[in-house]
């Protein structure tokens, strides 16, 4: 199993919450990062070619990107890691950043799963956010999706924003919902340091929503989504049966994945390492020929099983599998990890039955309680 | 040789500059070159340069040729300043025949100042006024030099002008020490008298014993006698501080230097006591320093029960050089196994916390302080308490008594009125108020102990923006009526978080504490019920809600390793708290009590 995420570094403007890498986008930028990503899909393809089971465009914003730039970039994608069939190919999208006659080209190019950045259906909270695009412009994206022959999407939506309510979440989650989407992915605001709202905040302007008004949303937006068929499958992602986001069950089966771009992540070989965050590096590096490597880190056997439980129980449904648990690492969690479970189930956190190992109703929006306890 | 020593050292107030005049009197006399100069060479504890202050006694050795002709040996012994240190002084002050008063020429006379040379002319001391800061607009030398007179009594003829950061006067104070500061008295061929008076622990060479030799002469090889611990050793080695150490090959009558004689144990020598030959000894030893008793008294515990062994070597070395720390094992039921520490001020007590988490690395979590209670019970039997928790139940207790101090402050006379607020609540009772020149006044004000304790200090710096300087000493126990206010969290008395407090005000301290405590407390899986009570009466109730959501919003590809890291940050965190009963406790709760703002 191998995954592949692409990261583009541009967007139209950045949002005020946001800490991933990117930059205004320009051509000049857009050409330079092209013919280094071409090379490093070409370098990795060397080391680790094989076929690929799901491809993600992330950012950023993928959406700014002139179509012959992704040509190019899936010609050396397919050329190096062939798509295994069926494939997933998802391509991140802002709302007013692709014409109606685009998502046909895009479909053509095999891309067959869409994810949309709303955030919120109301203006107020949009332009408080620093999203360049409003309500209107995100109708006519789904309008023109849609009539591309996309079926399967999902919609980005925030909760615990400054000034919002209850009513207001669940009120962008009914709007979501009645767009058709396959898939909703669910996000509390966190304020991540480097940020405006991190400066907003440190300044006394900016008063985020406190831990109860936070869980109230949590709990009634999953009900909410619940009660109109999606499953929540991972503790900020539903989606309708069949619709999960295979590329991401990857991380959280914590599987291996190749990461190209200024500060995309990989896992292989046991190692974790991640490109650098700036396009200037990352370039220069790729044109002698180097990887643009920053940051490496060879997991330890214990850390590795850690990561595997962690990420495991963001898993709503599936969580740890015992049996590839144990096949994986020789042994089966309940003996590894005997007295953090019966911890986590005697605080009613945990449920453990014959095929895995889960967080329960009342343990998922305690989640971190239970995963540091697996840390060694 | 003896009549060209001069042994002197410096009383003055926090600020007054008087390490910058140490700096300046080392610098003028070569003793170290420009480029060895760092700035507060005597202040060598990273504490005591980051805080501006001098904990620690330090000698130096320095070499002046005088005006006469004549070369002079000065001895410089640094001396403390702030309140908390004023047994550092006085053991100071007993290797000494001279000290400079250095006062601040636009701040005049400070309490601590008054207290400091008091203690001197007690000791005997010829006293040099030195003006400091004259090169300040607002500087006011005449001013000052009549409050000298006035409010100490003595002769200002021989006072020098001088400003240590322009280097002017510094060549007149040397020339008055070598002309007024009596060379030491002593004979050489007495059997060896020295007086210990300060030391400290080198993981190398064993205990350094800071010596001031009075009679007799004290070289390396030779065998001596320790008179109080009679203890017997051979000198390594004997020299001076220039600051660093120089070995010389003997030290005579009225020198001051260091001398080291393979001493492991650190109980085997003590500051104030006095070095003999042990062939030949002495008949008597000098006369050593006034014990002074610790008044402020808080628990020490490691964080990691597996720290506990580590403390207590750490507080043996810290003892060593700092004689007023005492200490004694206790258990607490919520913190485990740590020390009762006795200190003789809020300071001291701050400084020795971080002397022992930076020098020795460990993680302590430090209980609120408290005075020593005495109780008559109804049985009349008397005991002291210096842990809250150790109180006996209230109906046997006949009287309960607790410190009161006299504390002169030195303010200008437009805070009168808020000082005077601020001391009336505080329990405090009014005894004087003189004029020290036309606008500052010293008031006087009998306070309970305990009520200093708690933020005065802070209080009183804050409400006269600065300007009012506090001294203060304890002169006895008076009645008062006192109880005992517990904490309950789950339902579970915490030990060490009791505290005893006046019972007019025991409620509404309650209700501020348990208030503190809900703030500092995290919320966990449960409901917890945070309870004040006086005996079984509960005053205050307060809850940390159950927690409701902990969990990391996104988690992908690239966040793995960033979000591990954070989940062990956090883990970390947790590891740090106290587990009372099934009750995460962070360290700060433990001072919560401090904090309560009563105003």
């Amino acid at each position: 199993m191998l995954g592949l995420y692409v990261h583009v570094p541009f967007c139209l403007s950045k949002c005020h919450y946001c800490d991933f890498y990117s930059l205004r986008h320009n051509l000049a930028d857009e050409e330079a990062y092209v013919s280094a990503l071409l090379h490093e899909i070409d370098l990795k393809g060397m080391l680790w070619g094989q076929a690929a089971d799901t491809l993600y465009f992330g950012g950023g914003t993928p959406s700014t990107l002139r179509l012959k730039s992704l040509e190019l970039m899936l010609e050396a994608l397919d050329r190096n890691f062939p798509r295994a069939m069926p494939s997933e190919t998802t391509f991140e999208v802002n709302p007013g950043t692709v014409q109606a006659t685009d998502f046909v080209l895009l479909r053509k190019l095999g891309i067959n799963r869409l994810s949309i950045g709303l955030q919120s259906h109301l203006d107020s909270q949009l332009s408080l956010l620093g999203r360049p695009h409003n309500l209107a412009d995100f109708h006519n994206t789904v309008r023109a999706l849609k009539s591309a022959g996309f079926r399967n999407f999902s919609v980005d939506a925030l909760y615990g924003l400054p000034g919002q309510t209850l009513g207001d979440y669940l009120a962008t989650l009914d709007f979501i919902v009645s767009t058709g989407a396959t898939h909703v992915s669910a996000y509390a605001l966190q304020i991540e340091p480097g940020t405006q709202f991190a400066l907003l905040e440190q300044q006394g302007r900016l008063v985020v929503s406190d831990e109860d008004q936070v869980a109230d949303m949590m709990l009634e937006g999953r009900d909410f989504l619940r009660a109109r068929g999606f499953m929540h499958y991972e503790i900020s992602n539903f989606a309708l049966p069949g619709y999960e986001s295979k590329h991401n069950m990857l991380y959280w089966r914590n599987r291996n994945y190749l990461g190209f771009g200024p500060s995309a992540a990989s896992f292989v070989g046991q190692r974790r390492s991640v490109n650098v965050a700036d396009i200037d590096s990352y370039g220069r590096a790729l044109g002698q020929g180097r990887l643009a490597t920053s940051a490496c880190e060879k997991l330890t056997r214990p850390l590795e099983m850690a990561e595997t439980m962690i990420l495991g129980l963001r898993m709503i449904e599936e969580g740890v599998n015992r049996a590839q648990f144990a096949l994986r690492f020789g042994i089966d969690p309940l003996d590894y990890y005997g007295e953090q479970i019966a911890t986590g189930v005697l605080q009613g956190l945990l449920q453990v039955d014959d095929k895995t190992l889960r967080l329960t109703a009342k343990g998922f929006p305690l989640a971190s309680q239970v995963q540091m306890a697996f840390l060694p | 040789m003896q009549d060209k020593i001069r042994n002197f050292c410096i009383i003055a107030h926090i600020d007054h500059g008087k390490s910058t005049l140490a700096d300046r009197l080392i610098e003028t006399t070569g003793t170290l070159s420009q480029r060895e100069m760092t700035e507060q060479v005597l202040d060598n504890m990273d504490l005591e340069r980051e805080r501006g202050i001098t904990i620690k006694l330090q000698a130096v050795r320095l070499i002046y040729n005088a005006q006469d002709g004549q070369e002079y040996m000065l001895n410089l012994i640094d001396t403390p300043g702030h309140v908390d240190f004023s047994y550092e002084v006085s053991r100071s002050l007993a290797a000494c025949e001279g000290a400079l008063l250095v006062v601040d020429a636009v701040q005049g006379i400070e309490a601590q100042t008054l207290a400091n040379v008091y203690l001197a002319i007690e000791n005997n001391l010829t006293i040099i006024p030195v003006i400091n800061k004259i090169d300040l607009p607002s500087a006011d030398p005449e001013r000052v030099r009549k409050e000298i007179e006035d409010v100490i009594g003595i002769s200002t003829d021989n006072a020098i002008l001088c400003s240590a950061k322009e280097g002017i006067g510094i060549t007149e104070i040397l020339e008055a020490v070598v002309r007024d500061v009596p060379p030491p008295k002593g004979d050489i061929n007495a059997p060896l008298q020295a007086l210990i008076f300060d030391s400290h622990y080198d993981s190398y060479r064993g205990v350094i014993s800071y010596v001031r030799v009075v009679n007799g002469s004290i070289k390396k090889g030779q065998k001596i006698l320790m008179m109080a611990t009679d203890c017997d050793f051979e000198v390594d080695d004997v020299g001076v501080f220039t600051p660093p150490r120089i070995p010389v090959k003997e030290l005579g009558p009225g020198m001051v230097g260091y001398c080291i004689a393979g001493i492991k144990n650190v109980k085997d020598t003590r500051v104030g006591d006095t070095i003999t030959n042990a062939v030949n000894p002495a008949s008597q030893p000098l006369p050593g320093y006034r014990k002074i008793t610790p008044m402020v008294f808080c628990g020490l515990y490691p964080t990691e029960n597996n720290q506990y062994e580590d403390l207590k070597d750490a507080l043996d070395k810290l003892k060593l050089n700092d004689s007023s720390l005492i200490y004694e094992p206790e258990t607490s039921e919520a913190l485990g196994f740590g020390f009762r520490c006795g200190f003789l001020g809020l300071l001291h007590m701050e400084v020795i916390q971080e002397r022992l988490e930076r020098e020795y690395q460990l993680d302590l979590i430090t209980t609120a302080p408290n005075t020593l209670y005495r109780i008559v019970t109804t049985s009349d039997e008397v005991m002291l308490i210096d842990n809250p928790a150790h109180l006996p139940p209230s109906n046997k207790i006949a009287t309960m008594e607790e410190p009161v101090v006299k504390a002169s402050i030195i303010v200008p006379e437009e805070y009168i009125g808020t000082m005077m607020e601020l001391c009336q609540g505080r329990r405090g009772v009014f005894k004087n108020m003189e004029f020290l020149d036309t606008t500052r006044v010293i008031l006087t004000y009998e306070l309970p102990l305990s009520e200093i304790l708690y933020d005065f200090f802070d209080q009183l710096k804050s409400r006269s923006r600065g300007y009012a300087s506090l001294d203060y000493e304890v002169f006895g126990y008076q009645e008062a009526d006192l109880v005992k206010l517990d904490v309950l969290l789950n339902g579970e008395v915490v030990d060490a978080l009791s505290c005893i407090v006046h019972a007019d005000r025991a409620v509404h301290k309650g209700r501020l504490l348990t208030e503190k405590l809900r703030k500092i407390i995290p919320r966990q899986m449960f409901d917890i019920p945070i309870q004040a009570a006086i005996g079984a009466k509960i005053v205050a109730r307060e809850t940390v809600k159950a927690m409701r959501k902990d969990v990391l919003a996104k988690c992908y590809g690239g966040d793995i390793s960033r979000k591990r890291k954070l989940l062990d940050k956090q883990k970390e965190g947790k590891k740090r708290m106290k587990n009372v009963g099934n009750v995460e406790i962070p360290q700060e709760a433990f001072m919560a009590i401090l904090k309560v703002d009563d105003e």
